[in-house]
């Protein structure tokens, strides 16, 4: 295991941040379902939620 | 790609957290991306060239340099000026666990990252109910994300049992150009053996706190006659550790960092380490690297590095009759000669 140098690893966790994006952009109802299905944060519910294709 | 970073720990405070997020942000300076940081105010005012925003919390008592952020501090308004593609909350519990739902609000992707096996110390240090508080309370938080990133096998194994969703590896890495045995220096050994240095020579690094259980290396330095102790680093626990190791021979080195830290390591014989609840452990990944076996609990996140009997000595986090001490007593004459 040793030998795992942080420049591949940081390549793979942008990656991962832009894998994180793509999904989000191209299912902003899918995840907003998912955030649903675990929602306890029922304070902010009241708050006006953008869609992430209407986000400013 | 524009990153808005959530910290509840930066620097100057030196942790796991902080290493890995200095590593982040100097590879996103170097990609060309733009990143802010929302960190405890004392942090420097920017870090590679990216703005690091303050916001103010209150000590926390058992470690003063670790700040309590509440949760409802308002981060909106900079967050949504900075409009970022992705939102990457480090370790979140108040200020991360606020962080979280105002990204989401506001319709940005949000990836979580642990670190901190904050239930485990919970456990350990017997504090019963509020245990599963936490636990469900750090589940709940961890389950808005997008995705929650883990440095370790076994802590998604455990996040998993719990209920933790979207879990994904992320491994960490080492700098094997500055961890490197070639690093091994005698003015250093004898530094760290305070003219001693034909010693065996034990090597601690990290944080002096309680949880780190220093106290434990003391009977794997009494089962080594001959042996010396250093200890590098600093923290709450070191005044108290200093009366303990009194009258043994140990020293408390302080604080190291950049090349120093890795002429310490490479001028050491074995890297022992006690505590039980690490995800990771950089500083195995950092002893190793420099060449030193490692005596440790078999716990935690280093059991994806170290290999029982070979690169390492492990021995029961739990059981007093296998700790360190017993367990380099047993293997002393291996130690003493051919470790290096």
């Amino acid at each position: 295991m040793l030998g795992r140098t942080w420049p591949d690893i940081l390549d793979k966790l942008f990656n991962d941040y832009a894998d994180v994006i793509v999904r989000r952009n191209h299912n902003p109802v899918e995840h907003e379902l998912i955030y649903r299905t675990n929602d306890v944060g029922a304070s902010t519910r009241g708050t006006p939620k953008a869609t992430w294709a209407g986000n400013p | 790609m524009k990153i808005g970073f959530v910290t509840e720990t930066f620097l100057p405070r030196i942790d796991g957290v902080t290493q890995t997020l200095c590593h982040v942000l100097r590879h996103a300076a170097a990609r060309g991306d733009e990143a802010i940081v929302f960190a405890p105010k004392g942090a420097p005012p920017e870090y590679s060239g990216f703005k690091v925003i303050p916001v103010t919390g209150i000590p926390f008592p058992p470690y003063p340099d670790f700040k309590l952020i509440s949760p409802f501090t308002n981060i909106g308004p900079r967050l949504r000026a900075f409009a970022p593609d992705l939102v990457h909350v480090l370790n979140p519990v108040m200020l991360g666990a606020g962080a979280i739902v105002r990204a989401r609000n506001m319709g940005m992707p949000v990836v979580a990252s642990y670190h901190t096996d904050l239930p485990g110390f919970a456990k350990r240090w017997n504090l019963g109910a509020f245990n599963a508080i936490l636990s469900w309370y750090l589940k709940t938080i961890h389950n808005l994300a997008d995705l929650n990133l883990c440095p370790s096998t076994i802590t998604i194994e455990a996040l998993k049992k719990e209920g933790y969703q979207r879990l994904q590896m992320w491994s960490r890495g080492v700098d094997t150009v500055r961890f490197n045995p070639e690093k091994r220096s005698s003015a250093w050994r004898n530094r760290l053996t305070i003219g001693h240095s034909e010693s065996p020579l034990l090597l601690y690094v990290g944080r002096l706190g309680h949880e780190k259980r220093i106290d434990w290396i003391k009977p794997a330095l009494e089962a080594l006659p001959g042996a010396r102790l250093a200890i590098v680093g600093d923290g709450p626990a070191r005044s108290s550790l200093e009366r303990m190791f009194a009258g043994t021979p140990t020293s408390f080195i302080g604080s190291l960092t950049g090349e120093d830290l890795a002429a310490a390591y490479a001028s050491a014989d074995v890297f022992v380490f006690a505590g039980a609840n690490e995800t990771l452990g950089n500083v195995i990944l950092e002893a190793m690297a420099s060449g030193l076996p490692v005596v440790a609990p078999r716990s935690g996140g280093l059991l994806d590095h170290v290999t029982d009997g070979e690169t390492a000595l492990l021995f029961d986090p739990d059981s007093p009759g296998s700790r360190c001490g017993n367990l380099v007593a047993r293997h002393r004459s291996d130690a003493c000669t051919s470790i290096r």
